[in-house]
């Protein structure tokens, strides 16, 4: 069988009729309608994303100043800063997470990272923020390139639809008109090159300021501008890049409306697993005392973490036990391929044993199966992980003890994460 | 969205209605199911409409559908299995013309997730990285699911010329 007599094989299987649609355009619009409207109405209100803020705050340490800040650049003070006016709403700052944390990979991509300071009297975002008044999130920071010495000013505004044609729009953001020689339509997205516009260097000579524009077919508009600060006062960056960084913002909250839409089918929501989560702990280890500040939400292990495959998500929670400091962990894996049953090749693959000290596999049911996993990386982690083939998940609850024994065996672990989902 | 917008709509569906159909029934092998898959991933594309480029509107059409057609399976895994208590033992049943080794049957063999790899890399012509990122999986698992699953189609027909009911093609 090769590829060639696969598609003999699905042009053969094609060969049966069609029946006729039992639905028209009319009926797939009006339902659309429905749906749109009910969507609308459940989304007033909730926080679908909040692990999402919670996620970039993990990933970047560097950039929201957790754990130290970074040091102030030359000429600047970072002790006046002021901190917004008032807090984001849970939507805003997950939203606000996520295209930092896109900004700042991108950034990285083109050799830059972010100078984390402000000058003095200026609100520290710390990344985008939302701003209600003309509408969107704002992004305004100081970009360094370390291999050339530039340094620029980054402002990246991801702007709400409005009405109106979008390249207009965008033209006009841009000052097109004014400066209509340097508007250049490529691709989709508005480039532009511009001198003058953050005045004069160090050396006497206009500084170069670039830009790109690019929407999203509602009308959201995402505007990057890159403007040449002191230092060498140029710019290596190109407007392409910056178009290319516009274009990942876009594909970025398409592909987050897309996730929102598939992670809908999951049999609970993460809020859900978090409560069972301290529920269990609670019934289950009444004497422990689990740490509720900061609040348990899931966060991205990283790729140096052997917890799980792609889409592996932990949340962890510091606990005493039996008078001993330990972290408890609560892990869910979506399963690649849930039609294809499971069994204990595919449960061991999911619990990573191949990078486990020692795992063993148990069967729970026909379509549930558990491995404990045993860890030793300058202390021990036990994890009692189920491969639930009947969900499509993998859900697991760990911990983490500095020393030999934990004050939590496998049976306690069994016990928590069958209360769980 | 705008009246405009909805026309866009109107017109992507009237255009890409079938291809999409085509495409769920080779995922799944039947014509009703996919109808059904292909609406529903319609209605939930109705409400993303205005957040998708016209270039990539089959993409994420085709994701929808797709994903549409798995969600339904795993919610379905359990209760197949158990009522399969005894799988079949890869080979196809000879006998009546009813029972000849046809290409709905022998894909029917193949799990949701394994065929639905297949359709998207030689029906889609999609790329391993572009399936897998339309699977939501590493380019590893699409890899090691085309592989089974041309393995165990190899099988089918292998066996079916054995048995004298010969591959079709």
């Amino acid at each position: 069988m090769n590829p060639h007599r696969m598609r003999e094989l699905f042009h053969d299987a094609l060969t049966a009729p069609a029946p006729t649609p039992p639905s028209s355009t009319d009926d797939i619009v009006a339902a659309g309608r429905r749906s749109h409207r009910r969507r609308r109405a459940a989304q007033a209100g909730s926080g679908t994303l909040a692990a999402a803020a919670a996620l970039a705050l993990a990933a970047f340490p560097a950039v929201f100043g957790q754990g130290g800040a970074a040091p102030p650049a030359e000429g600047e003070e970072t002790t006046s800063c002021q901190t917004p006016p008032a807090a984001p709403t849970e939507e805003h700052a997950a939203a606000a997470a996520v295209y930092t944390e896109v900004l700042v990979d991108r950034l990285s991509d083109i050799g830059g990272t972010l100078d984390h300071s402000c000058a003095a009297g200026e609100v520290d975002y710390d990344g985008f923020h939302y701003e209600p008044h003309p509408g969107g999130y704002r992004f305004d920071e100081t970009a360094v390139f370390s291999e050339t010495g530039e340094r620029a000013r980054l402002t990246v505004d991801v702007l709400d639809p409005m009405l109106g044609p979008p390249m207009e729009r965008m033209e006009d953001l841009a000052g097109c008109s004014s400066i209509e020689e340097t508007c250049d339509w490529k691709d989709g997205v508005l480039l532009i090159e511009e001198e003058h516009r953050t005045g004069e260097g160090e050396t006497g000579e206009p500084l170069p300021g670039f830009g790109a524009l690019t929407g999203l077919g509602d009308g959201t508009i995402v505007h990057v501008r890159m403007d040449a600060l002191g230092g060498p006062g140029a710019l290596s960056t190109t407007p392409e890049q910056l178009g290319e960084l516009a274009r990942a913002l876009v594909d970025e909250i398409e592909s987050s409306a897309m996730e929102e839409e598939i992670d809908a089918s999951a049999p609970w929501s993460e809020e859900e697993l978090i409560e069972d989560f301290t529920e269990a702990v609670s019934a289950v280890l009444p004497e422990a005392a689990l740490e509720s500040e900061p609040p348990i939400v899931f966060v991205d292990p990283g790729e140096d973490q052997d917890y799980g495959e792609d889409r592996t998500a932990v949340a962890i929670a510091s606990a005493v036990v039996d008078g001993q400091e330990v972290e408890l962990f609560l892990q869910k894996t979506p399963v690649d391929s849930p039609g294809d049953g499971g069994g204990r090749e595919v449960a061991e693959h999911y619990a990573r044993c191949d990078h486990a000290a020692a795992c063993e596999f148990l069967e729970v049911d026909d379509s549930t199966s558990r491995v404990h996993r045993t860890a030793t990386r300058g202390g021990t982690e036990l994890t009692s992980l189920e491969f639930r083939a009947g969900d499509g998940w993998v859900l697991g609850v760990g911990v983490v003890f500095s020393g030999e024994t934990p004050p939590v065996d496998f049976a306690t672990l069994d016990a928590l994460v069958a209360r769980i989902g | 969205m705008t009246p405009q917008q909805e026309t866009e709509f109107r017109e992507y569906v009237e255009a890409r209605r079938g291809t999409l159909l085509r495409t769920a029934f080779l995922v799944c092998g039947d014509w009703h199911r996919a109808e059904d898959a292909v609406q529903t991933s319609l209605v939930k594309l109705y409400g993303k409409w205005p957040r998708t480029r016209l270039e990539t509107a089959d993409a994420y059409a085709r994701r929808i559908v797709v994903n549409v057609l798995i969600d339904e399976s795993r919610r379905g895994w359990f209760r197949r299995e158990r009522s399969h208590a005894a799988p079949p033992d890869g080979s196809v049943e000879a006998g009546t013309p009813e029972d000849r080794l046809t290409a709905v049957s022998a894909l029917a063999e193949l799990p949701p997730r394994q065929r639905a790899t297949l359709v998207l890399r030689f029906w889609e012509d999609l790329s391993v990285e572009e399936t897998a990122r339309m699977l939501r999986c590493s380019p590893g698992t699409v890899k090691s699911q085309t592989a089974r699953g041309l393995q165990t189609l190899r099988g089918l027909y292998e066996t079916a010329d054995l048995t004298g009911q010969g591959a079709e093609s």
